[in-house]
This record gives C-alpha cells, sequence and structure tokens, in this order.
C-alpha cells in the first residue's frame, strides 16, 4: 500500500512500485483529465503538479510521490475557474484540446513559482516545452502573458 | 428536388450498408426538416432536436478535430433559425448514412466541411424558423408579417404574444415545411462572419471534455498489439506459454495486425512489453521489404524520365528535381478504440474521421447485421490531421470478438511513430522551357506511393456491401484497385501540381507500391507540391531574371481571386520596398488548394549559424468567413504545421524499420520556436471554402524561396534542418 495526497485528499493505492503515476492517475483512481500523450516526458500532455512543480507524471514512478502532494487539473473547480483557465476561455485558446490540461497546469505552476516580476520572454521560456501538435501557440502565449501580467509577474 | 420515389430509394439504400454504391443525391434541406418527430413533446430532425423546456439540441455531423466545426455547423443552423449559437447543446452524429456526401462515406475529411455545409444547414435552419412563423400565424390567427423570431423565441414585434420556440414543438406540420426556404440577405447576418467564439473552448479549457481514450466500461480490458517491425512483414510463430506466464497477461492471441496481448490495465502492457523476448516471436519478412530510405530516394529517382536537354540558343532549360520525404501525423492523441462485443451486440467508441466505414469494420469482422452494430463517435478527438483510423479499429473490433470482456486498444506512441500510414514520400522533377521570355513547356513528373491503393487495399474489403458474399467483396477490391490503376486515378500524388498559373502543364506521375502504409495527410498531395512548384516557379523567375513577384504576376492574370491575394500579400510584407541581402530577406509563395487561394511571405534574417523565420505573412480567401478566430487559428495551426514538416519532418526507414520513434525525433516545433504569423482574410460573400489546410503547401517553399534570396543556396529537399547540416558537412 502506498499513500499521496492527491488533490487536496489523501489516497492509498496497491499497484507495483515502478507503476508510472500518470497510468495510477487515470486507470486506477478514474482521473483522466491529464492526458497521455508520449509516454516519454516528451510532450507534456501529461504534466501535473507535484509539491507545487510541474511534473510529467508519464515518467514519474509512483513510489516518487509517496507521502507528497500532487495535484492535478481536476483539482480545479469549473465553478471557479484558476485566473488561466479563465484567460484560456476568453482567448479560445484550444483547438483539439487535448494537450491544454497539460499547458493548463503548466503555466499554473510557472506563474505560481515565479515571486519577481521578470521578462516575458523568461517567462514563455517556461511554458515552451509542452507540444501542442495543433499549433495553438499564439493564443497561448497571449492568454499567459496577460494572465502573467494580472498576477503582477511581469516586468 | 428530392421526389418521393428517390427518397424511397435512399432509405431502402440505408437497409443495406451501401457505402461505395452510387447514392441519391444528399438529402436536402427541406427532407431533413420534414423527417420531425413528435417524440415525447420534443421536435425532433436530422440535425437539431428541441426539448419541451425550449433547449435547443444539435447534431453535429462533421467530426470534431480542433477545426471548429462543431461551432462553425452551430453558427450556420442557428443564423437562420435564429438561435444564438452558443445557446446549443452540440452531439456528434452517430454513423449513419444520412450523413454522407454523394456517393461517399460519411467522412470530415478535405476541408470541405462547411463548403459542404453551407447551403444543408442554413435551409434546415431556415425551413424550421419558417415552418414556426407559419405554425404561429395559423395558430395565432395573425398575419406572417406581424410575427418575429429571436433566440429561439417568436411572437410579435410589441411583445403581446412572446413564447418559446418549444411551444410549438406538437404542433409543426409537414406542409409548414418548405422545400426551398428563403435564406437571409447576408448583410442581415447576426452571426455568420460576427460570431468570434469557439464552443469548445470552456470545456477544454477546464478540463471537462474527455476524448475516445479516456472511454471507460466495468470490467474493461487493455490490449496492444506487437507488431512486425517491418511493414509487409508478418507473423510466422510466437510462443506462446512464455508470452502468457508473464506477470499480468490475461490473453495472447494472434490478429491480422501482428500479435495481440491483453492485460487488465495500459500500464501492465508497458511491463509485459519489455519482458517479451525476441526470441519467442519470429516474422516472415520479405527481403524486398527491407528498405533503406537513401535507397529508396534513389530508386523513387530512378524512375524520373530523362530530361529532354536540347538547349541551344534559341531558348533555355530549367530543371530540378525536388526530394521530399514520409511524414506522420502525430497527433497527441494515441490511437485507441474500445470495443464491446456482448449478446449479438457491438459497440464500438471511436476517434475516426468516417463514423460509417468504422461501422463497416464492425459489420464485416463480427458478422453482425447492421442494426447491431453501433459506433460511439468521440464528440473530440485529439488531433487527426488525417491520420488513418482503420487499422487501430480493425485490431480492437478483432481483438473484443475474442475476449469476454470489453477491450481498449491503446497504441503508444512508438507504435503511432512506426506504423502509422504516413504522408508518402515523393522525387518530383519539373523542367520549363523558355523560348523569347516565354514558358513554353512545363514538365511536370512525380514518383510516389498512391494514397487511394492504401485505402482500398485497408478499406476495400470493408467498403463493399454487407450482403455480398465476401469473395465478390474482395474480388470487387481488387476491381476497383485495378480500375483505378487503369485510369491513372492517383490523384493524391500530383494533387496540387496544376495551379491557376496560365502554364502549359505536362503531368506525369509514376506509381510506387510498397507495404509502408501512406493515407492523407494534412493537405495531401498539396503539401508535395505546394512546395514543389512554388520552389520552381522561383527558380523559372530567377532564370529569366524576373522577379518572382512579377512573374506570378503575370501567370495568374487571367485568375482575379489568386492575383488578389499575392497582390495583398506583398502589400503587408512591404515586398516591393524590400531590399534582400545576406542578412534579411524575404521569400513568396503561392497555392490553391481546397477551393482557397493563399499566398504567402515568409521574411528571415540571419543567426551565427543559420536563418531565423522572424514573421509569416499569410492572406488568404477562402469565400465567406463564418468565424473570423476560427479561420485565424487554422491558418496559423496549418503554418505551424507545416514549419514543423519544414524543418524536422521526416519518417526514414533502416532495414525496413522506421528510425523515429517518438517526439524526440520527430519534433514539432515549439512555443518559443514559433514565428509570428499574421493572418489576413479577403473580403468576400463568395461560397466558403476550406481553411483546415490550404495555408499549409506553401509554407516550405515560402521558407526556402528567402533562403535563396538571401544566400543563393537553393534547398530542394526537406527537412531544412537535415538538408542544411548535409550541406554543412559537404
Amino acid at each position: 500500500m502506498l499513500q499521496f495526497n492527491l488533490n487536496g485528499k489523501p489516497v492509498e493505492i496497491d499497484v507495483p512500485e515502478d507503476t508510472p503515476l500518470l497510468w495510477v492517475l487515470r486507470e486506477e483512481l478514474g482521473l483522466t483529465g491529464t492526458k497521455f500523450g508520449c509516454g516519454r516526458g516528451l510532450c507534456g500532455a501529461c504534466t501535473i503538479h507535484l509539491n507545487g512543480q510541474a511534473i510529467r507524471c508519464c515518467i514519474i514512478p509512483v513510489a516518487a510521490v509517496k507521502d507528497q502532494s500532487v495535484r492535478t487539473i481536476e483539482a480545479l473547480d469549473p465553478e471557479q475557474p484558476h485566473p488561466v483557465q479563465v484567460a484560456w476561455m476568453k482567448h479560445n485558446v484550444p483547438q483539439c484540446g487535448y494537450c491544454q490540461p497539460g499547458q493548463i497546469m503548466q503555466a499554473i505552476s510557472v506563474l505560481e513559482n515565479q515571486n519577481q516580476p521578470t521578462e516575458p520572454k523568461l517567462l514563455l521560456e517556461k511554458i515552451s516545452n509542452n507540444l501542442c501538435r495543433c499549433g495553438t501557440y499564439h493564443k497561448i502565449k497571449t492568454a499567459f502573458l496577460e494572465v502573467a501580467q494580472q498576477l503582477g509577474k511581469l516586468k | 428536388m428530392i421526389t418521393t420515389t428517390r427518397r424511397q430509394f435512399l432509405e431502402k439504400s440505408l437497409q443495406g450498408s451501401l457505402v461505395l454504391s452510387f447514392a441519391p443525391l444528399f438529402p436536402s434541406c427541406h427532407t431533413i426538416a420534414k423527417e420531425k418527430m413528435a417524440v415525447q413533446g420534443s421536435f425532433n430532425s436530422l440535425y437539431l432536436t428541441v426539448t419541451p423546456d425550449n433547449q435547443f439540441l444539435l447534431t453535429f455531423d462533421k467530426v470534431e478535430m480542433g477545426q471548429g466545426v462543431m461551432t462553425g455547423q452551430a453558427t450556420l443552423f442557428g443564423e437562420e433559425a435564429d438561435i444564438n449559437p452558443a445557446l446549443f447543446k452540440l452531439s456528434p452524429a452517430p454513423a449513419d448514412q444520412r450523413y454522407a456526401n454523394p456517393g461517399a462515406i460519411q467522412i470530415t475529411s478535405g476541408s470541405s466541411s462547411t463548403h459542404q455545409r453551407w447551403f444543408i444547414l442554413r435551409k434546415a435552419g431556415a425551413a424550421y424558423r419558417q415552418a414556426l412563423l407559419k405554425a404561429a400565424a395559423r395558430i395565432w390567427q395573425l398575419p406572417l408579417d406581424k410575427l418575429i423570431t429571436a433566440d429561439g423565441y417568436i411572437g410579435t414585434a410589441d411583445r403581446s404574444q412572446w413564447t418559446s420556440y418549444a411551444t410549438f414543438n406538437t404542433t409543426l406540420k409537414e406542409e409548414d415545411f418548405e422545400d426551398d426556404p428563403k435564406l437571409k440577405d447576408p448583410r442581415t447576418f447576426n452571426y455568420i462572419g460576427k460570431f468570434d467564439r469557439s464552443l469548445d473552448a470552456r470545456e477544454k479549457s477546464l478540463g471537462l471534455c474527455t476524448y475516445a481514450i479516456d472511454e471507460n466500461l466495468p470490467g474493461k480490458k487493455v490490449a496492444i498489439v506487437i507488431r512486425c517491425p517491418v511493414h509487409g512483414g508478418t507473423l510466422k510463430t510466437f510462443d506462446r506459454a512464455s508470452i502468457a506466464n508473464i506477470p499480468g497477461v490475461f490473453a495472447v492471441f494472434p490478429v491480422s495486425g501482428g500479435l495481440a496481448i491483453v492485460c487488465n490495465k495500459y500500464y501492465k502492457t508497458l511491463k509485459v512489453r519489455s519482458q517479451i523476448k525476441a526470441e519467442w516471436l519470429s516474422w516472415s519478412i520479405p527481403e524486398e521489404f527491407l528498405y533503406d530510405s537513401e535507397k529508396l530516394f534513389d530508386s523513387y529517382q530512378a524512375k524520373l524520365s530523362p530530361i529532354q536537354n536540347n538547349e541551344n540558343s534559341d531558348h533555355s532549360i530549367v530543371h530540378a528535381i525536388y526530394s521530399l520525404p514520409f511524414l506522420a501525423h502525430a497527433p497527441l492523441e494515441p490511437q485507441n478504440c474500445l470495443v464491446r462485443y456482448q449478446k449479438g451486440r457491438l459497440d464500438i467508441w471511436a476517434a475516426t474521421q468516417s463514423p460509417t466505414l468504422t461501422k463497416d469494420v464492425g459489420i464485416k469482422i463480427s458478422g453482425l447485421p447492421s442494426d447491431q452494430v453501433f459506433v460511439h463517435v468521440a464528440k473530440y478527438m485529439g488531433g487527426a490531421f488525417g491520420r488513418q483510423t482503420l487499422t487501430s479499429t480493425i485490431d480492437a473490433v478483432e481483438i473484443a470478438m475474442q475476449v469476454d470482456a470489453p477491450v481498449q486498444l491503446i497504441w503508444s506512441r512508438e507504435d503511432d511513430m512506426k506504423f502509422s500510414a504516413l504522408r508518402p514520400m515523393a522525387v518530383t522533377q519539373l523542367q520549363a522551357k523558355i523560348e523569347a521570355n516565354t514558358i513554353k513547356e512545363w514538365r511536370y513528373q512525380t514518383v510516389s506511393q498512391s494514397l487511394i491503393q492504401e485505402l482500398i487495399r485497408k478499406g476495400g474489403p470493408y467498403m463493399m456491401p454487407g450482403w455480398l458474399p465476401q469473395f465478390i467483396g474482395r474480388g470487387a477490391t481488387a476491381l476497383a484497385a485495378n480500375t483505378m490503376k487503369a485510369f491513372d486515378m492517383a490523384p493524391a500524388a500530383k494533387e496540387g501540381a496544376e495551379q491557376p498559373y496560365a502554364l502549359p502543364y505536362d503531368i506525369g506521375i509514376v506509381q510506387m507500391d510498397s507495404p509502408i502504409p501512406t493515407f492523407f495527410w494534412r493537405s495531401v498531395g498539396n503539401s508535395l507540391n505546394g512546395f514543389v512548384m512554388e520552389s520552381f516557379v522561383d527558380e523559372v523567375a530567377h532564370a529569366m531574371n524576373k522577379d518572382p513577384l512579377m512573374l506570378r504576376r503575370e501567370l495568374l492574370r487571367e485568375s482575379p481571386r489568386a492575383l488578389a491575394v499575392v497582390n495583398k500579400v506583398a502589400e503587408l510584407s512591404g515586398w516591393e520596398g524590400q531590399n534582400p541581402s545576406s542578412d534579411k530577406a524575404l521569400g513568396l509563395a503561392y497555392h490553391y488548394s481546397y477551393l482557397t487561394h493563399c499566398a504567402q511571405v515568409i521574411a528571415i534574417s540571419k543567426t551565427d549559424e543559420s536563418y531565423r523565420v522572424d514573421k509569416v505573412y499569410t492572406v488568404v480567401d477562402c469565400g465567406t468567413v463564418v468565424n473570423p478566430h476560427i479561420v485565424e487559428a487554422q491558418v496559423r495551426s496549418s503554418v505551424i504545421f507545416g514549419l514543423s514538416a519544414a524543418l524536422y519532418g521526416e519518417i526514414t526507414f533502416k532495414q525496413g524499420t522506421a528510425e523515429q520513434t517518438n517526439y524526440n525525433s520527430y519534433r514539432i516545433l515549439t512555443l518559443s520556436e514559433t514565428p509570428e504569423v499574421s493572418v489576413y482574410t479577403m473580403p468576400s460573400q463568395e461560397h466558403p471554402s476550406g481553411i483546415g489546410e490550404p495555408a499549409l503547401p506553401t509554407v516550405a517553399a515560402a521558407l526556402t524561396n528567402a533562403i535563396f534570396r538571401a544566400s543563393g543556396v537553393r534547398y530542394r529537399s526537406l527537412p531544412l534542418a537535415k538538408a542544411m547540416k548535409e550541406r554543412m558537412k559537404a
């Protein structure tokens, strides 16, 4: 039995320790908001937060999150969307939408961990490794910088 | 006009799964409207259902892959029905021949959805609204011209009468629906050209939408198929006991695609894969299928006809050979398909571009009657770009038929890169004869694989009518394939080779065959020929000592819409004031595809080692714009897709095995690599044309044309990153 905190609640699961966290979330806990894209940590569709930091959970063995805090897109309340989600809706960012839970979790983590206002370019680099095959990058950029501005993260 | 007889025929033909038959015309809007039935107080029709509490449920019959079609369809219907598109609850159409195109399968492809539905959906909406007006006039005993409609409500202008559309759900009569309802004057449009959102943005931003891969059923098993690493090879032997004994394996058996391994969870398959020893499986691989990409390119090139290079003082010859690689679609959602076979009924959950073809696969493999096979079309697909889903559906149905549980087949990303059907490679030559400053000959010859042949090979056996015995079906498939060959019907390879340019086209094609599966890839043949044609037009301009813009203007003088986009992009990019240098240059390209004209200029500047794309200017004429936001998004999407391919895209083979396996070896553009892309849409009231693909074919040529103008180096093979590296080495 292995325990960790998921979206504010303790969970207990019984799977081999090397099971990728992505599949524990999707197949054992029924949380399918986190997507499978590449299985090698290359695309970012499975981006979630581990203790507030963005990670790619398709390559994280579940044992690595023992007794730690995991946050997925399901932690965000659709009734009270996160400012990043509000901006995403306002700018109609998604096309197929498959990468967007990962993009959004990456963006939230970058903004939450940015203590000092910084250059837009530096902030954008931190969300630049989440792939979008539809190419929604222009809209992501607009929406992301708008939230960053609102939250006082830009110089 | 569709007569009763034709309607009856249509209904009859629907009873079989007649797919490639010469189907009657698409039912016109009045046929659709007349199919309404008041069921439990609801109004029901092929596209619209209105519940007693005035909720509007719209069925969208083109699948949503990210291209925004559900929003487009809601806008077309809502415009004429006077229902705000945002009010619709949207659901995908099931597999149903009534949603098919004339004489074809039900499919979403070729950037054709809005073009095809422009009148059908508007007339369906208009017929409904006008029927409401007639019913209201009759019941309220008011003249028609005293009645108005707005956002799902109907009544008098002074609102002394004002009620929901649903009030009339059960009182609409057959004769209230007009055969050919009058459509709105475009000047009075409320939503077309103005509605500027995506209706799925909310669900997709809140993480609420589900994809086919997210489907679950109680007791679901998960399957993978181990495939022969070489296309065309087949499973020879396998050590069933050893594989079945790996912990986590629920079942193991051969299927047509390879060896199926069924586990209870996907994560179990990861371990199982790593534990299968090579010696437990053996494959039959004909030696001639052990392709090496380099040799393959040589063998293609060897098929080109010798050029007629009898140059003399009267004329000059320009000749060039271009090579383009295989490309993968690589949508972010890996291929998957969930199938449940239970009690004589088959259910298929699939992200498919063709619901009826998916259904036909189910019917053929299961042997069940058509009315016991159900396709649950994914409301949302995690990208598509033309990916072929036949293979994963065939695998999944074959597996589910042998397992006493619902089974979901999931391809790993590596499976998708190595085994999915690819954009074919091509080696193409162009030759122009220039005499007295005019182009006297224009010869095009391409060597490539046919896409149609692959469709017939994979889909053919499933596309034959269900009541035909298998052997006839197979015979008919072979016949169809031979007929296409005989008539040189390999349009995909040369698609886009003839353009609105006034040129003496001489088009030739050499069709290659191999077991490497090929399929329609975003913009299809245009993705090959846009590059080839636009590179060569620039090469000819250079040989004639003409500005590339001037030559295009001359060649397009008979095509006003083409000329207009070229002139506009020149204006926006400052083409005429430019002074190309080794530090900064512009490259121009124009292409016509899917009835849309696209002109592009790419601005580059020199960096320490290479060039950087500063900006992509795109001008499109796609007729009437239904949703400006979506048009812009699709153009940018196409440009980024085209740039990824131009810079990095290739699937190569070594000993018959694909060398690219994931996004590290098959790179796609990242956010920070993406240049600014400006989009200008020509104002137009013409019938809408395609927008999901037409801005792609120009990208690579606009880029290489810019590089030529900056450096004098002409790149004739892609991807550029590789071509540039090879040049540096040389």
